[in-house]
């Protein structure tokens, strides 16, 4: 045994001792690194060699820098983060939505409508007055902007979660392409056998946690320490290549996500996406019931004026534009060329699907209630006419196919082509006799009767019942999405916690360290120094 | 557990956070006095608070529509009170007409008397209420009756609403305030022996024939739509002297006093119905309000003590937080 040899002990200490400190001001200067988990360096007993006394020990050896890490918590945190991202999106989405019939605010539409019919009321009061016409005129036309921008709101709400699912899917495409180059390097790395990419993998797992909550996938690694991501039942990131993610939107609103050119939009069930894509949905039906409303209104209220007199003489006009119907094409071969109101009393409200089962088969069910309302022998520019509306499908290039369809709607363009038909206060139809009575109010009392009923195109509700039902429904939703946003956050701010637990820096902690290893060092050094003398002391002999 | 620096400082301005939250919370409520300020703070509830609101909007608007009818009813009242006085003071005329020793010159005193009543008649049949003829029906715009005494108006009643349920109708047509139908033909003998016999004709029209004592001949006839229509015949017969014919009109006087009080009767019958819908209403809306306060208002002082408690332990959070996180193991190696 060498008197050398104890330089080499020395050496091994001092070694291990600036490797820790590395480690240690590592540590510390992530200590604020999101997804940094701290790194611990790994020393062991070198192999002892044969003396004359026995074995003597031979040093320290540093084997690993190993972070703390657990990978079964990382796991629940993907999973956590994707239920987060849903609620999260619920929660944002839904809060805007209500936040458009935040009727505590006065946002919304019931001081317009109350306003609408109070001056029905007074008009029937008063039939005599034209003030009181007057009145109505402009609370008449306060109720249309209002339902306007009601829908302006809703309309721009529904454009924003597309737009922002499209720039997610942008997003999800950047990760995607990141965590495919760190896979290629982590391997790198790796390849050895021996050591872990530590800071690799750690910023690999940030951008796992990242994109989980922008969408639910499962995850696996292979033997190469590289991460296999699936969505949807495709590989999204496959060791170094990446499957981009697509965005379409349909010209009917509808918006589809591909990947390979394959509908994965069904698949995705948790994260941002389906977040706001649920959102969407939500947006659709508030849009439909507002619409419907609106419709209804319309629609009634035009039936009963018709029948009356106003004071200028005028009797059969309507008293807001009346309902045009719209159309959506889903065939190739055919397309509407007529559609028209037959009898505006027979409108339900609901919209329509026409669809082929055959070629020369059809079949219409209503979109809301899903029952068959008829069915017929299509030829080709013959009308197709089913609960006051008549349509007319003519061939255009080869004909319809089974399995075309058709959506005919009265309420979506409601709001959006609503205007007043009438263009003078003294048009208002008060009277039930003959034009020119100033005292006959019987129309206006038919038409406050019409208000505070229920009408059988809202299910029996009455309008202000109906709109009531939109608010609660509203905040019923913003208020389970609340709910469910705190669970889930409770859930993930306790999973932080825990990994925080076992893979967070602290500060005290690497102070002791330093001291433990600037103690060791300085002892390694004075070895080195003691061994130096004995050199010397055996020299000067 | 092991703590690392990150929890510390995390779970410092979590707390933090929830107590602000809470405060902020606490705040909105007390400075907008509502409990529920957006529908998801109580859906269930806010749609009850729409229930509540739309009830109390409405009962303003049947409160303003019972005020209406009520002023309409009471200015017809008045109308019908001064009608009834006229009526009388045209039969006191009729009595002393025919109380015998009236010399021509009172006769036509009496007459012209008659004739100013008259036309006090159809002034008070033609009143304006608001803008309105009262008396014209659904032709609010043209006087019920024509200077000619001819009715302009029609039979129509304006009805107003006054609860959810009920409407009154707030005018009388002047065929009813003004003129009398009766149930089919009537007739009395006169003390001398001649008959006087009144049978109704179309719409209000009364046709009176007078015969004599062998009940076939008929002496005089004549016919009248109104009471203005039978003044003025009282005032001509009053003029030439005819007493036969003012004898005659006794009845019909007399028909017409009890069709005015009659109106009158109903009119009061509406008030009635008025003032007992007004009290309903107040005491509904009376009701709602409290349901709607105790619904969506806040109780203050369970706001501020919110606002309190949570001040403190945000205080109280603050101060340990700054003694925790200034200090670490670094501070004490020198």
């Amino acid at each position: 045994m060498s008197l050398l040899a104890i330089f080499d002990i020395g050496k091994s200490a001092l070694y291990a001792s600036q490797l820790g400190l590395d480690v240690t001001s590592h540590n510390i200067s992530n200590v604020n690194t999101p997804g940094y988990s701290k790194q611990d360096a790994i020393l062991s007993i070198q192999t002892p060699v044969h003396a004359k006394g026995g074995l003597l020990g031979r040093g320290v050896l540093v084997t690993d820098v190993r972070r703390s890490y657990d990978r079964f918590l990382q796991y629940q945190i993907l999973s956590q983060k994707q239920s987060l991202g849903l609620s999260t999106a619920l929660n944002e989405g839904l809060e805007q939505v209500e936040n458009v019939f935040n009727e505590q605010k006065g946002v919304g539409l019931f001081n317009s409508l109350q306003a609408y019919f109070n001056a029905w009321e007074d008009v029937a009061a008063n039939p005599d007055s034209t003030a009181h016409r007057a009145v109505l005129y402009q609370s008449a036309v306060g109720l249309l902007d209002r339902f306007r921008s009601t829908e302006e709101r809703l309309v721009t709400l529904y454009g924003n979660t597309s737009e922002e699912i499209s720039a997610i899917i942008e997003r999800i495409n950047t990760i995607a392409g990141s965590v495919a180059e760190l896979n290629n390097k982590v391997a790198q790395i790796e390849a050895d056998g021996e050591h872990q990419a530590n800071d690799l993998r750690d910023r690999r797992d940030l951008l796992l946690e990242e994109l989980a909550e922008y969408v639910d996938f499962t995850s696996f690694e292979d033997r190469f320490g590289r991460i296999t991501v699936v969505v949807g039942e495709r590989n999204l990131v496959e060791g170094e290549y990446v499957t981009t993610m697509n965005f379409s939107e349909a010209f009917d609103g509808t918006v589809s996500i591909t990947m390979d050119s394959v509908d994965i939009t069904d698949t995705i069930g948790s994260g941002r996406v389906e977040g706001l894509m649920r959102v969407r949905e939500t947006i659709e039906d508030t849009l439909k019931r507002t619409r419907r409303l609106m419709a209804s209104l319309v629609n009634e209220t035009n039936l009963i004026h018709q029948t009356g007199f106003a004071p200028d003489g005028s009797t059969g006009l309507d008293f807001f534009n009346s309902l045009t119907l719209s159309s959506r094409d889903y065939s190739a071969g055919a397309g509407v060329t007529s559609l028209n109101i037959a009898d505006y009393s027979l409108l339900t409200m609901d919209e329509y699907e026409i669809r082929f089962t055959a070629a020369n088969a059809y079949e219409v069910y209503s979109v809301d209630t899903g029952s068959l309302i008829t069915s017929g022998t299509y030829v080709s520019g013959n009308t197709i006419t089913f609960d006051g509306i008549d349509v007319v499908i003519t061939d255009d290039a080869g004909g319809p196919q089974a399995g075309d369809r058709f959506v005919v709607s009265p309420i979506e363009y409601a709001i959006n082509a609503s205007g007043l038909a009438i263009s003078d206060p003294r048009q208002i139809a008060a009277s039930a006799t003959l034009a020119g009575l100033p005292g006959d109010n019987r129309k206006a009392l038919e038409m406050v009767d019409l208000y505070r009923n229920g009408v059988a195109v809202l299910g029996g509700e009455s309008f202000s019942g109906y709109y009531s039902s939109i608010v609660a429904e509203a905040g019923t939703l913003s208020s389970a999405a609340r709910d469910s946003l705190e669970f889930e956050q409770a859930i993930m701010d306790d999973l932080r916690m825990r990994r925080e637990s076992v893979s967070g820096v602290s500060l005290d902690e690497e102070a002791i360290n330093l001291v433990k290893y600037q103690k060791a060092f300085e002892a390694g050094a004075r070895l080195i120094q003691v061994t130096d003398e004995l050199l010397d002391t055996l020299i000067r002999i | 557990m092991r703590v690392s620096t990150f929890i510390v400082f995390e779970r410092i301005s979590r707390s933090i956070q929830d107590n602000l939250r809470k405060i902020f919370e606490a705040n909105e409520q007390i400075s907008s006095g509502k409990r529920i300020n957006r529908p998801s703070d109580d859906p269930v509830a806010m749609s009850r608070i729409m229930d509540y609101r739309l009830g109390i909007s409405s009962n303003r608007r049947y409160l303003n529509n019972i005020d209406d009818a009520a002023s309409y009813l009471e200015f017809a009242d008045g109308i019908m009170d001064s009608t009834a006085g006229s009526l009388m003071r045209v039969k006191e005329l009729a009595l002393t007409a025919l109380g015998g020793a009236v010399s021509a010159a009172e006769l036509d005193d009496i007459s012209r008397e008659v004739g100013e009543i008259t036309d006090h008649l159809l002034n008070l049949s033609n009143s304006k209420f608001n803008n309105r003829y009262v008396f014209s029906g659904f032709r609010t715009d043209t006087p019920a009756f024509s200077n000619a005494l001819a009715y302009q108006g029609d039979t129509g009643t304006i009805e107003i609403n006054i609860n959810e349920s009920s409407r009154v109708a707030t005018n009388i047509p002047g065929t009813e305030a003004f003129a009398y139908t009766s149930g089919g033909v009537e007739s009395i003998q006169l003390a001398d022996g001649r008959y006087v016999y009144y049978s109704p004709g179309a719409g209000t029209t009364m046709n009176v024939e007078i015969r004599a004592s062998d009940n076939v001949t008929v002496l005089d006839s004549f016919s009248f739509d109104n009471f203005m229509q039978m003044t003025q015949i009282m005032e001509n017969a009053l003029a030439s002297g005819d007493l036969q014919r003012v004898e005659a009109l006794l009845k019909p006087l007399d028909d017409a006093m009890a069709q005015v009080s009659d109106v009158r009767s109903t009119l009061g019958a509406r008030l009635n119905y008025l003032d007992v819908n007004r009290s309903d209403n107040e005491d509904s809306t009376l009701n709602l309000r409290e349901v709607l306060s105790n619904t969506e208002d806040v109780d203050m002082v369970e706001a501020v003590n919110d606002v309190a408690r949570a001040e403190v332990a945000l205080q109280a959070m603050r101060e340990s937080g700054a003694t925790v996180i200034s200090q670490s193991l670094l501070d004490f190696l020198r």
